[in-house]
């Protein structure tokens, strides 16, 4: 039956059958493997995590875009590229783009692809739901840039849209709307992935896998998807009450009425402090893998790894309402609040003194994945120690609203999460696309982008205490802020050389590698330590030819390295004798589908018709129903496709009946 | 069939108990509602403390046994109690931060 | 190190060489764990819809101006504790119909199983119909949507949750009309199980809503 997506990781069963087998369902699946067809059907982690990346670095640009914008506004005094009404549509959907847009998908990109490589899983738990959370992700994003072509401009109410600004009075273009309808789209792809990863992790480890036998960077996964599950409904509400204020005519945030807009900040915050973990707890992921690798040596308190996170992401939850400080909450709040801050930077030190510790006395490599990492643990900190600073409120209150905040959250989430990603992306290429990227292209990258970024943001800390206010479109010569507004300038176009170096690197590095014959990095090129390195480059379609038996955390590199009598780690083994092959045959796979793709289709057609006119979405829930109801009645794997599945199987014949119930999982996911 | 003797021993028959378990649902709805006819039966100030245990324990009976939470895995009751918990949690101290729980002062007319 | 506390982490067991789908680390199925997961994550969309009921509830009762004027009339006062008590019996049954189907179908007695879906798709309809009532009455005593805060929260809260029994009755339809072609056997048991979880969580939820919003003053 169709609710029955676990099938597919059968151990190879001898050849498949082959055999031309009527396919179910309306939509006839594609049999090819490439092409577009191959890819809009796919429901593979590893192509969708490709997807996943490639569809955030278009994002990146334009969220890029829009910050050169804000920072050629702001070169010089009284400055009019932008007006004020442009520009606070441009900084709005800067924040809502980097953060939604491409600081989550990027690390859901890398979540997707690594997650069952490194717990040893052929696929994740639904496949197909995997797919659903790409596409629906997609088409969100897509919708919510629409606004700037049909809404009558972008949002314009900051990416935290408080209300009553929010209000169709003070916000009258169809850009709110988009934003409302276009961030609960992206949420709804973010809650389907997050269900879809957690049960990945809890049910679907090698045996041997135990929880603590994880590389670090799936447990910050799973706890940035627990994150996710628990604070998305909360933005679910909020956007909901903003849409209905906006599109019924209800009177959630109607101060005339009596509401309160705080109702409004409280709901946000609820879901967007936890969201700041989960923007940065991949990146701590990523570099907790990368910096034992090239130092080295394991990671230096695991258990404190582990365990620092699960507390930032519990605590994550506590401490929301130091946003709101200049709110007027009251004396026992904000003191409340502010104390529970100090101590959420207790588990984020131990994170960074962990690092520290790991690369301590290491025979440390500095190649550009450590280079972007070590990078992330002295920027982040920087952004760390200011934040402290905000969280004694008396200071908070000068700071709120000034350009030193705008510095401190872009260190945390430029200085930390962006470069935590660029880590992954030089270390992981080989893996994911079998060839490695230049590593001095690659330095360069990296020295170009670090000035950058400090050239654009350090400047932003002065500014701020000099009294700088965010959101205004531009200040007086006689500020006295001009000098380090055109420092910041100068910044981002470094920055933007750095990200250039970058496409050049990808391209670059393609061109040679194919002159060259295209040589194989082989399944390990980093002499690294955990499981995705134990299968060839780039990964085989069915990942493992046999699913690994796990002893110990590190598995792999216990595999390769012993301890001599000095307990020095020396060489017990090849890579290539303890490497998987790649060349498992007859391994049962899902079968691709349409139906996720046309599911998430149905949506923004939906939004359409709750902006502009309700006819529009009759449509949409035309093709929203035909998803579904495609989909449940569409069996995960083609029934040609898994004979011999079943050991104790003694129902045999009737195997192909049940394929087809409704599942509320499924029927479930998309609505919540 | 084999298997279907195998789900008589997975899945115990469990009728009788949720008869039993939905009459003493039936019982407590019949006394949340009785509250309201103060003319009946007055509970005066003990009104509002009866009326959520009342709650809570039908949310309970209803999430242990018809939701089988007390035979399932305790992964399922742990989740879920992290949902309920973390609700009530961050709910409560955005009711407190309004000042929900102030006696209602009425404003100046 | 962390090798000690390996044993503690991991209750689920192996067999080492038999990937078969049925075994999974924790014991549980990934369909049921993750209808979990979504049912505690909803928690917090209801939480939310609940609290800021309350919250507007309680400031319409305190906001100057407003007390006098026909507008304002609160909904408080239209309730119709009687005829919601009778609903929400109703909605409570349709609890104990839904577990003695999914008790039917591990029994594989397919005629029971079909008779306890229709009865609870039914009792779930005549919930659904007893609040298009409700919403009527209110709007002809001139409370409507937008009327005020109060009417803006309650109409949102019950409407959120009049939409999940409307999705459950659609997905109790869809297993009944499987059913009804001999598609619903003992082997989809946890299928009809799982859809009860979805449906006992919306029961569960009234619960709630019945107290905390009808019942208490």
């Amino acid at each position: 039956m169709a609710l029955v997506e676990r099938e597919p990781l059968a151990l190879p069963a001898g050849a498949s059958a082959g055999t031309a087998i009527e396919p179910l369902g309306v939509l006839a699946r594609p049999a090819t493997k490439t092409g577009w067809r191959a890819w809009v059907t796919t429901v593979d982690h590893k192509k969708i995590g490709i997807m996943y990346g490639v569809v955030a670095m278009f994002f990146f640009l334009v969220g890029g875009l829009e910050a050169t914008l804000i920072r050629l506004q702001l070169a010089q005094p009284n400055g009019s590229i932008l007006s004020a009404d442009v520009y606070n549509q441009v900084y709005t959907m800067h924040g809502v783009t980097m953060v939604f847009l491409v600081i989550m998908p990027m690390a859901a990109a890398f979540a997707n692809y690594l997650l069952p490589l490194q717990i040893g899983a052929r696929d994740v738990a639904f496949p197909r739901l995997n797919a659903l959370s790409f596409w629906v992700f997609l088409f969100g994003g897509l919708f919510l840039n629409r606004s700037w072509f049909v809404g009558g401009g972008g949002p314009d109410c900051g990416w935290f849209c408080y209300a009553p600004n929010s209000g169709v009075t003070f916000s009258p273009t169809h850009g709110v709307d988009f934003y409302s309808i276009g961030l609960q789209i992206a949420g709804v792809a973010s809650l389907i992935g997050s269900v879809n990863l957690i049960v990945t992790v809890l049910n679907m480890r090698a045996p041997g896998m135990t929880l603590f036998r994880m590389p670090v960077f799936t447990w910050m996964q799973l706890v940035v998807q627990m994150l996710l599950l628990f604070s998305l409904p909360v933005i679910t509400v909020a956007l909901f009450l903003l849409s209905f204020d906006r599109n019924f005519g209800s009177n959630f945030f109607n101060v005339a009425q009596g509401a309160d807009p705080l109702l409004w900040q409280h709901l946000f915050w609820i879901f967007g402090h936890p969201e700041v973990y989960i923007l940065i707890l991949p990146s701590f992921g990523i570099v907790s893998e990368i910096i034992p690798v090239m130092a080295r040596k394991p990671i230096y308190g695991y258990p404190f790894m582990v365990f620092s996170g699960i507390a930032i992401g519990f605590m994550g939850f506590g401490v929301w309402a130091h946003h709101m400080f200049a709110s007027g909450l009251g004396p026992m709040s904000v003191a409340a609040f502010s104390l529970s801050t100090m101590f959420i930077a207790v588990p984020t030190g131990v994170k960074i003194l962990n690092w520290m510790a790991t690369m301590w006395g290491g025979k440390i490599l500095y190649n550009t994945p450590m280079l972007f990492s070590a990078g992330l643990v002295a920027m982040f900190t920087i952004g760390g120690l200011s934040g402290v600073t905000h969280a004694i409120a008396p200071a908070d209150t000068q700071q709120t609203d000034t350009y030193y905040i705008v510095a401190h959250f872009h260190y945390v989430l430029f200085g930390g999460a962006l470069l935590g990603l660029f880590a992954g992306f030089y270390f992981w290429w080989p893996k994911i696309f079998g060839l490695m990227l230049n590593d001095k292209l690659g330095k360069w990258h990296f020295w170009v982008t670090l000035v950058g970024f400090n050239l654009t943001f350090g400047p932003m800390h002065i500014l701020g205490l000099q009294g700088m206010s965010r959101r205004i479109q531009t200040y007086q010569s006689t500020d006295g802020f001009t000098f380090w507004n055109q420092v910041a300038t100068l910044g981002v176009f470094i920055i933007g050389a750095g990200l250039i170096l970058f496409l050049y690197n990808c391209v670059h590095s393609y061109r040679t590698w194919k002159a060259a014959g295209r040589p194989n990095p082989g399944p390990d090129p980093w002499d690294a330590r955990s499981l995705e390195w134990s299968i060839p480059s780039p990964t085989p379609e069915h990942n493992f030819d046999v699913v690994p038996e796990i002893h110990a955390q590190d598995d792999f590199w216990h595999r390769k390295y012993g301890e001599d009598e000095r307990g020095r780690a020396v060489r017990i083994a090849t890579t290539e004798s303890v490497a998987q092959k790649g060349d498992a045959k007859g391994v049962h796979l899902p079968s691709p589908s349409f139906y996720p793709l046309i599911l998430a289709a149905g949506l923004p057609i939906i939004g359409y018709g709750v902006i502009f006119n309700r006819l529009i979405a009759i449509p949409g829930v035309l093709l929203f129903l035909f998803g579904i109801y495609g989909w449940a009645f569409e069996p995960a794997t083609e029934p040609g496709d898994h004979e011999g599945d079943h050991g104790h199987d003694d129902h045999g014949g009737d195997d192909h009946d049940g394929a087809a119930l409704a599942t509320p999982a499924t029927e479930e996911a998309p609505v919540g | 069939m084999t298997s279907t003797a195998e789900h008589h021993e997975a899945h115990p028959n469990r009728d009788a108990t949720y008869v039993k378990v939905a009459l003493i649902l039936a019982v407590i709805t019949g006394i949340e509602t009785f509250t309201y006819f103060e003319s009946v039966l007055d509970f005066g100030r003990a009104t509002m403390p009866l009326l959520l245990v009342c709650m809570g324990l039908k949310f309970y009976l209803i999430a242990a046994y018809f939701m089988h939470l007390k035979w399932d895995k305790p992964i399922l009751r742990r989740t879920f109690t992290v949902g309920i918990l973390l609700a009530l949690a961050v709910y409560i101290i955005t009711l407190t931060a309004f000042r929900f729980w102030d006696a209602v002062d009425v404003m100046p007319k | 190190m962390a090798e000690t506390m390996t044993a503690a982490a991991d209750t689920g067991h192996h067999e080492a060489h038999d990937d078969h789908g049925h075994v999974t680390n924790t014991g549980i199925s990934n369909e049921k764990l993750g209808m979990w997961l979504f049912l505690g994550s909803e928690c917090l969309l209801f939480g939310g819809l609940i609290s800021t009921f309350l919250l507007y509830k309680k400031k319409l009762n305190t906001f100057p101006g407003f007390e006098n004027t026909t507008v304002n009339k609160l909904g408080a006062d239209l309730f119709d504790i009687p005829f919601t008590s009778v609903s929400s019996f109703v909605l409570l049954m349709s609890s104990l119909t839904m577990v003695l189907a999914v008790s039917s179908l591990q029994r594989d007695d397919q005629r029971r199983t079909r008779l306890w879906l229709m009865a609870t798709a039914l009792l779930g309809s005549t919930f659904l119909a007893g609040q298009v009532y409700e919403f009527t009455a209110f709007l002809n005593e001139g409370l409507g949507f937008t009327t005020n805060i109060f009417s803006s929260a309650f109409f949102t809260l019950t409407g959120f949750h009049g939409a999940h029994v409307l999705i459950g009755i659609v997905i109790l339809m869809t297993m009944y009309a499987q059913a009804l072609r001999g598609r619903l056997t003992s082997r989809n048991a946890e299928a009809l199980e799982i859809a009860g979880l979805y449906w006992h969580f919306v029961d569960v939820v009234w619960v709630v809503i019945f107290v905390v919003v009808y019942l208490i003053k």
